[in-house]
C-alpha cells in the first residue's frame, strides 16, 4: 500500500493506493493541485521507498528548489532512494531520436533497465511532454507495469487543458486504477479549489467533488458547512460546542433559564482529515425566516431531537422541511438526552420525521464530547463515502 | 440602489462600502476600454474594446517584444501582467520602469530564469517557471498574480475600476510553440482568452511571423481579435493594425526612443 500523505483522501480510498496501481492526478487550468503528487512523492519517500522522479519540464535542481519553496520538502535529503529523469536527459533522448517510434523504445527500453537495475517502486511521471510527443495513451504505456520484474506503482500528472469530456475519452482508452481531477472554482480569479474521485478500480465510492486548501503546501480538504437544527432547548448549542475546538455561540437568557441562541452557534474542527465548519441554528419559531440562509450550501444536516419531548417531534419535522428546501444533502438524526428516562424511541422518531430507512439515528448524550464526535465523524461519512 | 445617470467607471469608490457597490457596478457598467497608448493609433481607431486578443505578427530583428512591450504599458490604474519566455524578468523590469511603469503596476512570470539560476525565489510580483514547457505552473502562478492584484485592488483606498484594468502579454508565443503541441498551445491560449473576455481585460501575444507554416499562424489567428502586422519597409519596419471591426490602418513606419518607447509616424 502507498500512502497519498492526505489523510482525508487516503481516509476515502481505506487506506491508500494498492501496490502496482497506476494513478493519474489530472489537474485543470487554475486548480493548485501539485501539491497532490508532492505531498504523494514525499510520502513514498519518508517510507522508505525507492522512487524515480519523470520530470521533462524541468532540471533536476530547479525542481527540487521548487518543491522545496512550494511544499516545504526538501527532497535533496533522500539522494539514495530518489533517481531522476530530467529535461536535459530528455533533450538528449528527443535531439538523438528525432523518429518518434524509435525514440518511444529508446524510452521504453531506459525506464525498464533503471527500474529493474535499482529496484524501483514507485514513478512520479510529469506526464505532459511526453503526451505531446508520442500522445496520451502511448505516452502513458511507456511506464506499464507488466514490462518490470516486480510490482511498481506509476502515478501520473496530467494538466487536462481538455475537460473532463476528454478525459473520460483517454481513460476509457487506458484504464487507471485511480484518477483524481483537480478543480479550481472562479469568478474573476480563482478562489476555490476541490478534487473529485473520478475512477477508482478497488473499491466502489460515489461521485463526489470535495474543496481543499493547498497552504504552505499541505493539502487540507474542508467541508464549509455542516448545519445542526432542531426544536428549541434540545441541545443544538451545547453539542455543537463539544464538538469543536474553536467557536462561538450568540444567545440571550431564554424563558427557561438557560441560554437560547438568538443568531446561530458556530463552531471549527477537525474529523477524518477535514477541517469542518459546523453552523447551529436557532430552533425557536420566530426565526425561521433566518434559517434557509443559514442551511444555504449545507452538505450535511444534522437533525436534533429532544428524546424526553415526544410533543416536540412535528416541530422537529417542519424544521428538516425548512433546512433541508429542495436540496438533497446526507441527514443524520441526533436523539439526544438518552441519559435521562425517556420514552421516545427509534420508530417514533423514524415515523414522525418520516426519515429514509438508511439515515441513521444516534442516540446520545451532547454532554458527552466523545458521543458528539462519533456523530460528525458518521456525517464525514455520509458526506463523503455514502450515496444519498 | 440605481443610479440616475451611470456614473463614469472612475468614480465609482472602492473604499468602505466599496464591496457592496461593486455587486451593483459589476452587473450595470459600461465598458472598460483600453488606449493604444501610441498616439496615432488611438487617433484612428480609437482604442482597444477589453477582451481583445491582439496579435503581434512580426520578423525577426523587427523589435516585435519591444511593440508588444509599448502596447502593454499600464494606463494610470492599470496593471500588467507578463509572461515572458523571451526575456529575463530583471530586464522586462528595468525596460518597463524607464518608461514610467510603477513596481505595483507590473507582474512577470518569468519562464526563463530558473533554468540557470534554479534558486532564484518568487516575489509577489515575480513569479519564475522551470521551463515553458512547464504549463501546469504557468497556470497556477498566472492565478496567483492575478488573485493578488485583484486582492490588492479591493484595498485600494482611492476609487478604482473593479476587476482591475489588466494588460496581459505573452513574450512570445513562438517560444512556446517550439517546446509545445500546437493543440495544446491553442487550448491554453483559449483558457487564457475566456479568462480575459470575462474579466473585461486585454492580451498581448507575439508571434514571430518566419518560423511558422502558415497552418499555426491560422490557427493561433483564430483566436484573436485584431492582428499588428510589421514588416520590412524602405527606410524602417512598418506596422499597421487589422481587425477591429474590419477596420485597417495604413502601413505605419516606427521607430524606438532611446529609453524603447515606440514612436509611430503617421
Amino acid at each position: 500500500m502507498i500512502y497519498i500523505g492526505i489523510d482525508a483522501l487516503d481516509g476515502l480510498l481505506e487506506g491508500g493506493v494498492p501496490d502496482g496501481s497506476q494513478v493519474l492526478f489530472a489537474i485543470e487550468p487554475e486548480a493548485d493541485g501539485q501539491h497532490f503528487m508532492i505531498t504523494m512523492l514525499h510520502t513514498a519517500v519518508v517510507a522508505g521507498k525507492k522512487i524515480l522522479v519523470v520530470a521533462p519540464f524541468t532540471r533536476k535542481d530547479a525542481y527540487l528548489v521548487e518543491v522545496a519553496a512550494q511544499s516545504r520538502y526538501h527532497l535533496d535529503c533522500y539522494k539514495d532512494l530518489i533517481w531522476y529523469i530530467d529535461m536535459t536527459e530528455v533533450e538528449t533522448i528527443t535531439e538523438s531520436h528525432p523518429d518518434p517510434e524509435g525514440r518511444k523504445q529508446v524510452w521504453i527500453d531506459r525506464i525498464q533497465n533503471l527500474v529493474n537495475q535499482e529496484k524501483i517502486e514507485v514513478i512520479f511521471v510529469y506526464l505532459d511532454l511526453l503526451s505531446d510527443q508520442f500522445g496520451f495513451n502511448d505516452a502513458v504505456s511507456i511506464f506499464q507495469t507488466k514490462q518490470f520484474d516486480h510490482p511498481v506503482t506509476v502515478i501520473f500528472e496530467y494538466f487536462n487543458l481538455f475537460g473532463t469530456d476528454m478525459l473520460d475519452t483517454l481513460t476509457d482508452e487506458t484504464p487507471f486504477n485511480l484518477v483524481v481531477t483537480l478543480h479550481a472554482g472562479s469568478s474573476v480569479v480563482s478562489f476555490f479549489n476541490f478534487f473529485s474521485i473520478h475512477t477508482v478500480s478497488w473499491l466502489s465510492l460515489p461521485a463526489r467533488s470535495l474543496p481543499y486548501v493547498a497552504t504552505e503546501g499541505h493539502i487540507i480538504p474542508y467541508i464549509p458547512k455542516i448545519v445542526v437544527t432542531g426544536p428549541p432547548d434540545t441541545g443544538k448549542s451545547t453539542f455543537v460546542r463539544n464538538v469543536s475546538e474553536a467557536g462561538m455561540s450568540v444567545d440571550r437568557l431564554g424563558l427557561l433559564g438557560t441560554p437560547t441562541t438568538v443568531a446561530l452557534d458556530i463552531g471549527h474542527m477537525a474529523s477524518k482529515g477535514f477541517d469542518i465548519n459546523i453552523y447551529g441554528t436557532p430552533g425557536q419559531e420566530r426565526f425561521d425566516p433566518i434559517i434557509p440562509q443559514l442551511a444555504r450550501n449545507a452538505m450535511g444536516i444534522i437533525l436534533m431531537v429532544d428524546v424526553t419531548r415526544p410533543d416536540l417531534m412535528s416541530r422537529a419535522r417542519q424544521l428538516k422541511g425548512i433546512v433541508e428546501g429542495n436540496t438533497v444533502v446526507p441527514i443524520i438524526v441526533v436523539a439526544n438526552k438518552a441519559d435521562l428516562t425517556y420514552s421516545v424511541t427509534e420508530e417514533l422518531i423514524r415515523s414522525e420525521l418520516q426519515i429514509r430507512t438508511d439515515t441513521p439515528v444516534f442516540f446520545i448524550s451532547a454532554i458527552e464530547r466523545k458521543q458528539c464526535r462519533d456523530v460528525i465523524n458518521s456525517m464525514v461519512d455520509h458526506i463523503t463515502k455514502f450515496s444519498f | 440602489m440605481r443610479f440616475d445617470r451611470e456614473p463614469p467607471w472612475s468614480l465609482i469608490p472602492l473604499s468602505s462600502e466599496g464591496l457592496l457597490k461593486i455587486g451593483i457596478v459589476y452587473n450595470h457598467h459600461q465598458m472598460y476600454s483600453y488606449q493604444f497608448g501610441i498616439p496615432v493609433l488611438d487617433e484612428q481607431l480609437g482604442g482597444l474594446v477589453s477582451g481583445a486578443n491582439v496579435l503581434i505578427l512580426a520578423p525577426p530583428l523587427s523589435g516585435a517584444e519591444r511593440i508588444a512591450y509599448n502596447l502593454s504599458f499600464p494606463a494610470k490604474g492599470e496593471y500588467c501582467v507578463l509572461l515572458s519566455a523571451d526575456e529575463r524578468a530583471a530586464e522586462v523590469a528595468h525596460y518597463f520602469k524607464l518608461n514610467g511603469t510603477e513596481r505595483r503596476a507590473l507582474a512577470i512570470i518569468d519562464a526563463i530564469t530558473k533554468s540557470d539560476a534554479p534558486n532564484v525565489p518568487d516575489t509577489d510580483r515575480m513569479k519564475f517557471i522551470a521551463s515553458p514547457v512547464d504549463l501546469t505552473g504557468i497556470s497556477i502562478k498566472m492565478s496567483k498574480v492575478f488573485s493578488a492584484i485583484v486582492d490588492e485592488s479591493l484595498k485600494n483606498p482611492t476609487p478604482a475600476v473593479f476587476p482591475p484594468p489588466i494588460r496581459f502579454c505573452i513574450n512570445s508565443l513562438s517560444t512556446f510553440l517550439m517546446y509545445r503541441k500546437l493543440e495544446v498551445m491553442y487550448q491554453f491560449l483559449h483558457v487564457i482568452s475566456a479568462k480575459l473576455k470575462k474579466n473585461e481585460w486585454i492580451g498581448f501575444y507575439v508571434l514571430n511571423n518566419e518560423s511558422f507554416d502558415a497552418r499555426t499562424i491560422s490557427v493561433i489567428k483564430q483566436l484573436m481579435n485584431c492582428v499588428v502586422e510589421v514588416r520590412e519597409g524602405e527606410k524602417s519596419f512598418e506596422l499597421r493594425v487589422i481587425g477591429l471591426g474590419g477596420r485597417m490602418t495604413p502601413w505605419l513606419p516606427y521607430t524606438f526612443d532611446p529609453n524603447g518607447r515606440l514612436v509611430v509616424e503617421g
